[in-house]
């Protein structure tokens, strides 16, 4: 049984589908601000994207309501609260995507792979750092080289000689 | 004495001969394709490089793809990481001129250090074999009767056939706005609706119709060029009466801010390269027409084009 | 006959040795990019084209079509494995077939697209050698009223997707569709909600979203959520092999797949993804126990990964047959004819025949080489799984953005597949669905593009898409298959 829980514990709930219908009058917005040009058509640009943003505003507003009233269909709330979100595992994985994109060009695909895949490997609790950075640089550096030498295709070389 | 002399100046310039040729072999050149790999950019930038190596004017050259929104991403990133670089070498064309109008970029041609123009290619009209349409003068007669019933198909909206079809309309005397453009993502998708019948009339390079024209699946009407071309019997809209002639040029430009010398070196290696029996060889079998145009005769060239792409986007109320 | 006689003067060609050698390194070629994510057949064609000069032309077509095929297999090997799929086509497969690999049923998964992928590819071929004329007038009589009529259809094939809260999958549904929008409108040359970033001008790359939704979102969430489970992520129960029950579940789906491929491929909008949807909604439908769908249902992957390998060989039908590129590696296959003098074109099959049917013949044994090269390393590639979680994430993430990046070589394009991560984290949290948003992102621009276009050309009639028989009928299924359960159900009560 989905216990609907209490309203304060569905704040989350509420808050997505605020999300929603905020994304919906964003884009009603954004509609807004393009151009009539229909042509010969009769229909331009903006229907498709009319459309989906009354969509998306109907059912945010629809969401919001089941939120409200009785909660998700089929979301436990309880079940979730029994097992907390790990922030800090989710921060080391965001961190590694972040600094890899950061990375990626001025250090090269190998370098920022490495790192990903250190920082990445930490999240899940791994803090054997060298024998990953050894991992991680073998298969950025295998990869590196199929698409660099192998088909001529470009990974950023970064600050590597080669 | 004289004798000395001479002999003197000559080794003195068979030195200097000497000295510019091996200037001229460049080290390495980095080339920068503002499109993914596959399409035509990437492609006269792969042959140019492999003749430029073949012709011995560069050592080593470095190719990277940069593709998306017309050209302009490559085109930034050119200008911002290559400036002063007298060994860089972008490619570009007249798809890019009309990128940057159509986009609103913030970097322009202008922006950068026009080195030559390269190839072109021509743009022709069809209609299928079956059509009512015989003939141009077929199409324009239905144009001036009524715009909106001929159906234009061809490539994206703001593009080369996209832009032919408002310049054709023009000629005629017919406001270009009135063009009812057909965009298609992918050849083969545009030559479907010809063969299909789901459009009135296809515009594209004249390569990518060429099998269907010679089947005998599309009719040729006429062709974009100033002339006739030599092996295709097909007329020119000028010869037809109608005033428009449009080319689908590339070409390469060198980095913002080098100096006279390093362009210097840079079209002089150009040089060679198009003389060269590899670049000969690279245009005859892709069927590219050979329009090299080199330096300040090339900026200008450029300039004008900006202007012209400009005007008839404007009129087709696709420049904001 | 006479096509007999020239299939086998085609098989002569195709069987010689050197034939034969470019036929395998193209099909292990394929099979190598379609594992990786982020090159896909198309790239790689062309970056061999210039390097390929000095082969003879047959050699040289026989092993690149032997990538293009080849790279179907392969696609399918890292959606079932690492949720990673690396060309759009294996999105659905990646769905059902990593379910698959949760439960222990890696082997069967990979075996079923494997075999699946070989049923698929030889009937195509059959079908492209002797249909392919009919196949390919088929195919032209659909304009744009008839191509937005069959999106419509598609579209109702997101039913199957949906999951437990149709609010939910709805709302997935439109924010896929609203992804879609993000970049220059096709037809009008407008930009739409890219916000002044270039790098948003061509669009958010499907695959992008799809490695983002089910790869980094699933990261994340093993991460942050199943912290304390700390043993390799999928433990191998049973035989890796097929068992007779999973032979009886795939035929079926095998062949309907092929059915639905093969003519989409030849359609020059049809595209591969459409086909795998809807054979899947088609599976589910037909399935004795449609609730296993979502969690690991057999038929969910041997449907779509044939239908996609069908489309590929369509593709080659309209490419053969008329010169007709409709898919971006056929682009490239074509420049690839032109490179060797050969005109491209409907006069193909009369000028080099002899080089077209050992091509054709090739593809018969590409698909058989394919099969025995695929079957042993299904041992090779479940053992994949043995790697502990912390590794094995991390290594997903190495290919993730590895593929993102190598499609557009934009470092822009790997904080937006984080963000789509956290989009995926959230949907995950809140019992979302996912797959609604590829559909929709998939099916809208196609959908909306195809609308405007037969608007346009009837100048604003939108009777056009009833006074056309094709899409007249094709949207009075559409109704039926919408309101005709409810009808049914109504009709029982009274």
């Amino acid at each position: 049984m989905a216990g609907p829980g209490t309203r304060n514990g569905r704040a989350g709930q509420l808050a997505v589908a605020a999300a929603v219908l905020v994304l919906g009058i964003g884009m009603a917005l954004g509609t807004l601000q393009l151009p009539e040009a229909t042509g010969y058509a009769g229909v331009g640009p903006r229907l498709v994207p009319a459309i989906v943003s009354g969509a998306l505003m109907l059912l945010g507003l629809l969401l919001l309501k089941e939120a409200w009233f009785t909660g998700f269909k089929d979301v436990d709330e309880g079940a979730e609260a029994a097992n907390p979100t790990h922030w800090q595992a989710f921060g080391w994985i965001s961190g590694a995507m972040i600094i890899d994109g950061i990375l990626m060009v001025p250090a090269g695909f190998v370098i920022a792979g490495t790192v990903l895949f250190v920082l990445a490997a930490r999240g899940f609790g791994s803090a054997r750092w060298i024998q990953n950075a050894i991992v991680g640089a073998s298969i950025a550096a295998l990869t590196y080289a199929f698409f660099n030498y192998g088909l001529g295709l470009n990974l950023p070389r970064g600050l590597l000689p080669f | 004495m004289k004798y000395l002399h001479q002999s003197l100046r000559a080794g003195f310039i068979a030195a200097a001969l000497f000295a510019a040729a091996s200037a001229s072999a460049l080290d390495s050149v980095k080339f920068m394709i503002p499109a993914n790999p596959g399409g035509g950019w990437d492609q006269t930038g792969r042959s140019l490089s492999a003749s430029m190596q073949k012709a011995g004017v560069v050592k080593n050259v470095q190719l990277d793809n940069k593709g998306g929104a017309g050209g302009t991403i490559g085109l930034a990133q050119f200008i911002n990481t290559a400036k002063g670089d007298g060994n860089a070498i972008m490619v570009g064309g007249m798809v890019m001129v009309g990128g940057i109008i159509l986009n609103k970029s913030a970097v322009n041609l202008g922006m950068v250090t026009p080195l030559a123009r390269l190839t072109g290619e021509y743009e022709v009209l069809v209609v299928p074999a079956n059509s009512p349409i015989k003939t141009l003068k077929d199409l324009v007669d239905k144009i001036k009767a009524d715009p909106g019933s001929v159906s234009w198909g061809g490539g994206s909206a703001g593009g080369t056939d996209h832009i032919l079809a408002g310049m054709i309309l023009g000629a005629v005397g017919v406001d270009p706005a009135k063009v009812n453009y057909i965009a298609y993502a992918g050849g083969g998708e545009a030559q479907a609706a010809i063969l299909g019948g789901h459009v009135t009339v296809g515009v594209s390079g004249y390569g990518e119709f060429a099998g269907q024209i010679k089947a005998g699946k599309f009719r040729a009407l006429a062709l974009s060029s100033d002339k006739r071309l030599a092996g295709i019997d097909v007329p020119t809209m000028k010869e037809l009466g109608v005033n428009v002639e449009l080319a689908n040029w590339r070409g390469v430009f060198g980095a913002p801010g080098i100096s006279d010398a390093q362009k210097k070196e840079l079209i002089a290696a150009l040089d060679t390269t198009v003389k060269s029996p590899a670049w000969r060889e690279v245009l005859t079998k892709n069927d590219w027409i050979d329009v090299y145009l080199a330096g300040d005769a090339f900026g200008k060239y450029v300039d004008e084009e900006n202007k012209r792409i400009g005007d008839i986007l404007g009129k087709l109320n696709l420049k904001k | 006959m006479e096509i007999l006689n020239s299939l086998l003067s085609g098989f002569s060609l195709a069987l010689t040795l050197t034939n034969l050698m470019w036929c395998l390194v193209g099909v292990t070629l394929g099979t190598a990019v379609g594992v990786l994510p982020g090159i896909g057949p198309a790239v790689t064609v062309a970056l061999l084209l210039p390097v390929t000069t000095k082969v003879d032309p047959s050699g040289a077509l026989i092993m690149f079509a032997g990538i293009y095929y080849g790279a179907m297999y392969g696609g399918s090997t890292t959606s079932i494995l690492l949720n990673t799929p690396g060309e759009s086509a294996t999105i659905i497969t990646a769905m059902e077939g990593n379910q698959m690999a949760k439960r222990g049923r890696a082997g069967p998964a990979l075996a079923t697209s494997a075999i699946g992928s070989f049923v698929a590819g030889t009937l195509a071929t059959i079908a492209l050698t002797f249909v392919s004329p009919l196949v390919v007038d088929v195919a032209l009589s659909f304009g744009p009223p008839e191509y937005f009529a069959l999106m419509v259809l598609a579209f109702v094939t997101v039913s199957a997707v949906l999951g437990g809260s149709a609010l939910r999958g709805l709302t997935a549904l439109f924010i896929g569709l609203g992804i879609g929008l993000v970049g220059i409108d096709t037809q009008s040359g407008t930009a739409r909600f890219a916000f002044g970033v270039p790098q948003l001008l061509d669009g958010i790359e499907v695959v992008t979203v799809a490695v983002g939704l089910f790869a980094v979102g699933e990261t994340l969430w093993s991460a942050a959520k199943d912290y304390k489970v700390q043993e390799s992520v999928m433990q191998m129960s049973g035989s890796i092999w097929m068992k007779a029950d999973d032979w009886k579940r795939s035929i079926g789906p095998w062949l309907r797949g092929t059915l639905v491929g093969f003519p989409f491929g030849a359609m020059p909008a049809g595209g591969a993804e459409i086909p795998t949807f809807i054979s899947y909604a088609m599976e589910k439908k037909l399935a004795r126990n449609p609730e296993e769908f979502g969690k690991g249902a057999i038929e969910g992957v041997a449907g779509p990964e044939a239908a996609n390998n069908a489309s590929s060989t369509g593709t080659m039908t309209s490419l053969l047959a008329l010169g007709l590129p409709t898919s971006a590696t056929a682009a490239i296959l074509l420049a690839a004819f032109q490179q060797y003098g050969l005109q491209p074109g409907p006069l193909l099959f009369v000028n080099s025949a002899d080089l077209v049917w050992a091509l054709i013949a090739s593809m018969y044994i590409g698909n058989v080489m394919l099969l025995v090269l695929n079957l042993p390393l299904i041992g090779i590639w479940v053992k994949l799984l043995k790697i502990p979680k912390p590794q094995l994430y991390a290594g997903i993430l190495i290919f993730a953005t590895l593929g993102v990046y190598g499609m557009r070589q934009s470092a822009f394009d790997i904080f937006l597949l984080y963000a789509i991560g956290l989009l995926g984290f959230l949907m995950r949290r809140y019992d979302f669905p996912t797959a609604p948003v590829i559909i929709g992102m998939i099916l809208g621009p196609l959908a909306e593009a195809q609308l405007r276009r037969a608007l346009a050309i009837s100048q604003g009639d939108w009777m056009i898409f009833l006074h056309k028989p094709l899409s007249a009928t094709l949207l009075a299924i559409t109704v039926l298959m919408v309101v005709g359960p409810w009808l049914l159900r109504k009709l029982k009560r009274t």
